[in-house]
């Protein structure tokens, strides 16, 4: 009930303070089709592969631009979330994790890792 | 997907385990009250408990809205949907909660009622205006993560005018609960050493609410995001705090919450609710001020006042240890009726139900860990 899950703001439209979201999906589109793309819709960056697009409103949230990283909940974008945050958070998962173990563990288990967080 | 796949990743998770095996006084135990079932949901489901060190436990607090909502609540909803013939819309969690008799919403709809299963508020506002005709009623339900979103309907429905629109509205507060649990600890409740805080929940109210844990009560606090890793980073945020005799609020899910939380969305729930004296929780009894009603401003589109549905006692199904399991009190696999008659697809309490509840998330993801829950399960599964 309280999951608000991750979603990427495509586009914005400030006359009904809505957005279309890509939620899911694995953003490689977004990532390897030219700017100058039609798929790109003018430079704005695309849902992505496997991605499902969504309209949400953001009378929760002021400022939101596309390309943002919200929170979305019932149709609703409850927060904006802080790529720089992230990032810290990451890194200091990483610092615990240097301290924690030895290096030769350390490559064997990331070469099961999944995602892009590994350090 | 982005900011999610980080936060599940293989080698951290490892990293971090070890980190925490490594800090851990092995003369002492840490049990640490996860509040939220989304914390309980990726406990399970990533097998995070198997991570931990056998002195450390994760205990399942109330934080799932739809276990906590008494029977006699849904008993309401059913009838208001019967009795008054209204179009009854909500979110998809409360259709199969058993109400008494073991009615539900969902039976409730196959008896001829008209319910239904939105995704949004907007979804039932966007009903009400394309039948201007029928009264509709959205049945409202959850903590401060899904408060925001009604606000606004109920605002929009004011300026648009509509008049067969309104709410039953069930909105708890989640600081009241978190006061009740520890009030009753040690003594007569669970034992807790510290608390994993909720992560949406508090992108809207910020981490400031939550100051009279450590001061009231001398409980450490850390709110924890959802996904597995923040689960484990905080759980060693807590360990950190316990071995050094800290005893703070910190804030590990940085990326979403600030202290003062979501301010343009607490002034909606400002204008458009005010606080119960006091609201029925299914396990933690009547606990003051812990839930909101409609401002006297919007009481016109307060279902409770325009279609009034005597209040009824609500009759838990016998054996059902749901209360038990709210408080942290007993574990699912305590209860008689866990994998047994009760099961996801043949509910008998309200922690089967949402995928949220503690008795769910071991039915799906743990309910082969102990011999006993084995034997439990293959008598359904077989």
């Amino acid at each position: 009930m309280c999951l608000a899950i991750p979603a990427r703001v495509v586009a914005v439209d400030p006359a009904t303070d809505t957005a279309t979201v890509a939620l899911g999906g694995s953003g490689a589109l977004a990532a390897t089709v030219p700017a100058s793309d039609p798929l790109r819709r003018g430079g704005a960056p695309t849902a992505g592969q496997g991605a499902v697009t969504k309209g949400i409103s953001l009378t929760l949230v002021d400022g939101v631009v596309p390309g943002d990283y919200v929170l979305v909940h019932v149709g609703y974008a409850l927060s904006r979330i802080s790529p720089e945050e992230a990032e810290r958070t990451l890194a200091l998962m990483a610092e615990v994790a240097q301290f924690a173990e030895p290096s030769a563990d350390r490559a064997a288990a990331n070469g099961t890792v999944q995602g892009e967080g590994a350090p | 997907m982005k900011y999610v796949e980080e936060f599940r990743d293989q080698g951290l998770a490892r990293n971090l385990a070890a980190s925490i095996a490594g800090e851990v006084d092995p003369g002492r135990s840490y049990r640490l009250m996860e509040f939220c079932g989304g914390h309980t949901h990726a406990i399970f489901r990533y097998g995070v408990q198997d991570l931990m060190p056998p002195n450390l436990h994760f205990i399942h607090g109330p934080g799932c809205p739809v276990c906590v909502l008494p029977i006699g609540r849904i008993d309401q909803a059913i009838a208001l949907a019967l009795d008054y013939g209204v179009t009854l819309c909500t979110y998809a969690d409360l259709m199969r909660v058993p109400g008494s008799e073991r009615r539900s919403l969902i039976k409730a709809k196959a008896a001829g009622a008209d319910v239904r299963m939105v995704y949004s508020t907007q979804d039932a506002l966007a009903i009400a205006r394309a039948d201007p005709g029928r009264q509709v009623v959205f049945f409202a339900i959850g903590f401060e993560t899904t408060t925001p979103p009604t606000a606004v309907a109920l605002r929009q429905a004011r300026a648009a005018g509509l008049t067969n629109f309104s709410v039953f509205c069930n909105h708890v507060l989640t600081p009241p609960a978190l006061r009740a649990i520890l009030a009753t600890e040690g003594s007569e409740g669970v034992q807790i050493d510290g608390i994993l805080g909720p992560s949406h929940v508090s992108t809207v109210i910020g981490s400031a609410p939550y100051g009279f844990v450590p001061v009231e009560f001398d409980k450490p606090l850390v709110i924890a995001g959802f996904e597995p890793l923040d689960v484990m980073q905080s759980a060693l945020m807590l360990v950190r705090q316990l071995n050094a005799g800290r005893c703070e609020v910190e804030n590990q899910y940085t990326r979403a919450v600030t202290p003062e939380g979501n301010r343009k969305a607490q002034a909606l729930i400002a204008e458009v609710f005010e606080r119960r004296e006091t609201f029925e929780w299914r396990g933690l009894g009547h606990l003051p001020h812990s839930a909101l009603k409609i401002a006297p401003d919007y009481a016109d589109l307060d279902a409770e006042l325009r279609f009034p549905v005597a209040r009824g006692e609500g009759h838990e199904v016998k054996g059902c240890e749901c209360p038990s399991v709210l408080r942290g009190v007993k574990a699912p696999v305590d209860c008689k009726l866990f994998g047994t008659v009760c099961t996801p697809e043949n509910p008998m309490g309200s922690c089967m139900v949402s995928s949220e509840g503690a008795c769910a998330a071991y039915w799906s993801y743990g309910r082969f860990r102990h011999p006993t829950d084995v034997v439990a399960a293959a008598g359904v599964t077989a």
